[in-house]
């Protein structure tokens, strides 16, 4: 008899928990969905724009066309731009790191009471106003070193990627111990050339990567700052996709979509170069995109 | 062939604090020696000054008659263990015990025939192709181990290796360690905080004490004669008071709570000094009151504990602070039981006195 309540309490509190778990299920789920939709619907809206023959008073396009991507790529502007934003993107991809690695395997293999500096250092680029970023680059760089508009924007590409290559970086050389693993190396023989290609660069990929991705979204997408450090005299993608806004929304909407597909290739790329470079701290798990 | 070591007069200071204060040692080939200390003594920074890994301020480390203290670790031709295994983590097993070997440009089928030799004298064939991350601790430190010996170091440094390990593996790999030692006839550098390890595993332990060398011998020298009162009360149970030498007659004595305890008379105690007497609680002998020896201490049993082959009493002597310790075997054991009036007694020779 004991056993057989037993049985039916126990179905009876399943049934009374039941509920309770399925409403929690569906509130998750409603929350999945609604920041889903969130992040969503405006990229839908975009790609239905760029594909849209008219698009005015109907919910849904009237009709589907990829005239605008033929246009947007016609365009004289198109490749010119787009290669200077891949060369402002690969001239930080490859400034940034040498800046920050440096400074943090110092950092790290021997004066660890300095970062809290460096930290606070490379986070104040993103506390400026963007105005106020721009005529202090152009101050510190014009006027005393006479650097040229585009090297201007790839230092400030650099500059806005600080932060975030260097707690990336950061969390990676940490994770991995870097100093003693340099002692472990040095002691099997290693210079740091070695110690260099073996063990740190392994162990800080995942983070480089994340910085690196986060260069070429900028690259991809930032006007404000480009047009006023490069300005008329050297167009990137987002000046070029900022002026065909004015000619017609539907193009620039196609330029914004290829820029998307730009990055999520570039990510998958650098997924690809992280993967294999697996190290088993876990560091190469890190979420890649991270803006 | 193991190397031998010479450490002479070797300071190093980080800021104001001396981690290292004249310390000089003397190591011969073969020799497992420990160098054994508390937390903060010295005992690390000295085995990373051997290493190369800490730049010595003063002193010289000379290897097997070679100079090398201003030589980068690298060229010291020295195999480390590191605390933490310290283990590459984007390599797998095989890759961290050929890591050496790689660095050092040795042929391809040289380097797979030496890592399988490694791996089989460290029992770890089948976990060539793991990561490190999933190996166990006690794995992982054989790998550690296998990799610090790919390249055939005469000298082999070991910072406290088996401090992250639980009780079983650490008994394991101590005695495979010690194994190994033998098996490859290698000089040994052993830094640990804890005594009982030093004493198994060395032929000669080093006492480290506030940067210094506090005393060196045998395992059983420095258990039977500890010099100083620091290894005195770090090596090993003792019973151990701050007391005065006093004389009946011209026998020496010291205030034991309200007795007198004889002393040796070759002793260093002098008449009315502050002295710290100290003996091994298996040195003296029990018995009950009635058949109690002249000097004997006078003391209630407090505590029975039996730990198998011996059993501990914990006696409060009358006039006494705290309780002393008598260690006796388990046998002999059985006549006395908790709140029993007894006789101890201590010889003078076991008592060590400490100015």
């Amino acid at each position: 008899m004991a056993i057989v309540m037993t049985a039916e309490e126990t179905a009876l509190s399943q049934m009374r928990r039941k509920p309770r778990a399925q409403m929690g299920s569906i509130l998750l789920r409603v929350a999945l969905i609604a920041a889903v939709l969130y992040l969503a619907l405006p990229l839908l809206a975009t790609l239905a724009f760029s594909l849209a023959t008219i698009w005015s008073r109907t919910v849904l396009p009237e009709g589907y066309t990829l005239e605008w991507y033929v246009a947007a790529i016609q365009d004289d502007r198109f490749w010119p731009t787009t290669l200077r934003t891949l060369q402002a993107t690969l001239g930080a991809a490859i400034i940034s790191p040498l800046l920050v690695v440096p400074a943090l395997l110092a950092v790290h293999l021997r004066a660890p009471k300095w970062k809290p500096w460096l930290e606070f250092l490379s986070i104040v680029p993103w506390a400026l106003p963007g105005v106020v970023l721009a005529l202090a680059m152009i101050r510190a760089y014009i006027s005393p070193f006479n650097v040229s508009r585009p090297g201007l924007l790839i230092l400030t590409y650099v500059l806005l990627s600080l932060p975030f290559m260097f707690r990336s970086i950061d969390a990676s050389l940490s994770a991995i111990d870097a100093r003693t693993l340099s002692e472990a190396a040095q002691m099997l023989g290693a210079g740091w050339f070695d110690i260099g290609r073996r063990i740190l660069l392994p162990g800080i990929m995942p983070g480089l990567m994340s910085g690196v991705l986060l260069i070429a979204a900028l690259g991809a997408g930032e006007f404000a700052l480009a047009s006023l450090m490069a300005g008329s005299g050297w167009k990137t993608f987002p000046i070029y996709q900022a002026q065909a806004q004015g000619v017609d929304g539907r193009i620039a909407s196609a330029l914004a979509i290829i820029g998307l597909l730009y990055v999520l290739v570039v990510s998958l790329l650098l997924l690809f170069v992280a993967g294999r470079n697996r190290s088993g701290t876990g560091a190469a798990g890190m979420p890649l995109v991270n803006k | 062939m193991g190397a031998s070591l010479q450490v002479r007069d070797l300071y190093k200071s980080f800021g104001e604090a001396t981690a290292v204060n004249d310390v000089s040692l003397d190591v011969s080939p073969g020799q497992f020696v420990s160098l054994l200390g508390p937390s903060g003594c010295g005992k690390t920074t000295t085995l990373r000054l051997i290493a190369g890994l800490e730049r010595a301020d003063e002193g010289e480390i000379i290897i097997d008659g070679r100079e090398v203290t201003h030589i980068p670790p690298q060229r010291r031709k020295i195999g480390m263990v590191f605390q933490q295994y310290a283990l590459f983590p984007n390599l797998t097993t095989f890759e961290n015990v050929a890591f050496a070997l790689r660095v050092d440009r040795e042929p391809k089928e040289r380097v797979a025939r030496r890592v399988q030799e490694l791996l089989e004298l460290v029992h770890l064939e089948e976990a060539a192709q793991r990561y490190p991350y999933q190996l166990s601790g006690g794995m992982q430190q054989r790998v550690a181990l296998a990799r610090a010996l790919a390249m055939e170091p005469p000298l082999l440094l070991l910072d406290e290796p088996l401090s992250a390990l639980d009780a079983a593996i650490r008994d394991e790999l101590r005695t495979e360690l010690r194994r190994l030692q033998r098996h490859l006839d290698l000089t040994v550098i052993y830094v640990t905080h804890d005594q009982a390890e030093a004493m198994a595993l060395s032929d000669e332990v080093v006492v480290m004490e506030k940067g210094t060398v506090s005393q060196v011998g045998t395992p059983r020298e420095l258990y039977d004669r500890p010099a100083t009162r620091f290894a005195a009360g770090f090596i090993g149970s003792s019973n151990r008071r701050v007391t005065r030498v006093e004389f009946v007659g011209n026998r020496p004595m010291i205030r034991w709570g309200d007795a007198l305890l004889p002393i040796s008379p070759n002793g260093r105690g002098e008449r009315g000094n502050a002295v710290l007497a100290a003996w091994r609680p298996e040195s003296a002998t029990v018995t009950t009151l009635g058949n109690a020896a002249p000097d004997a201490l006078i003391g209630t049993i407090e505590l029975v504990t039996f730990l198998g082959p011996i059993t501990r009493l914990d006696i409060l002597v009358a006039g006494d602070s705290e309780p002393i310790l008598v260690d006796l075997d388990s046998t002999s054991a059985q006549n006395f039981d908790m709140g029993q009036g007894v006789a101890v007694s201590v010889p003078a020779e076991a008592i060590r006195i400490y100015a």
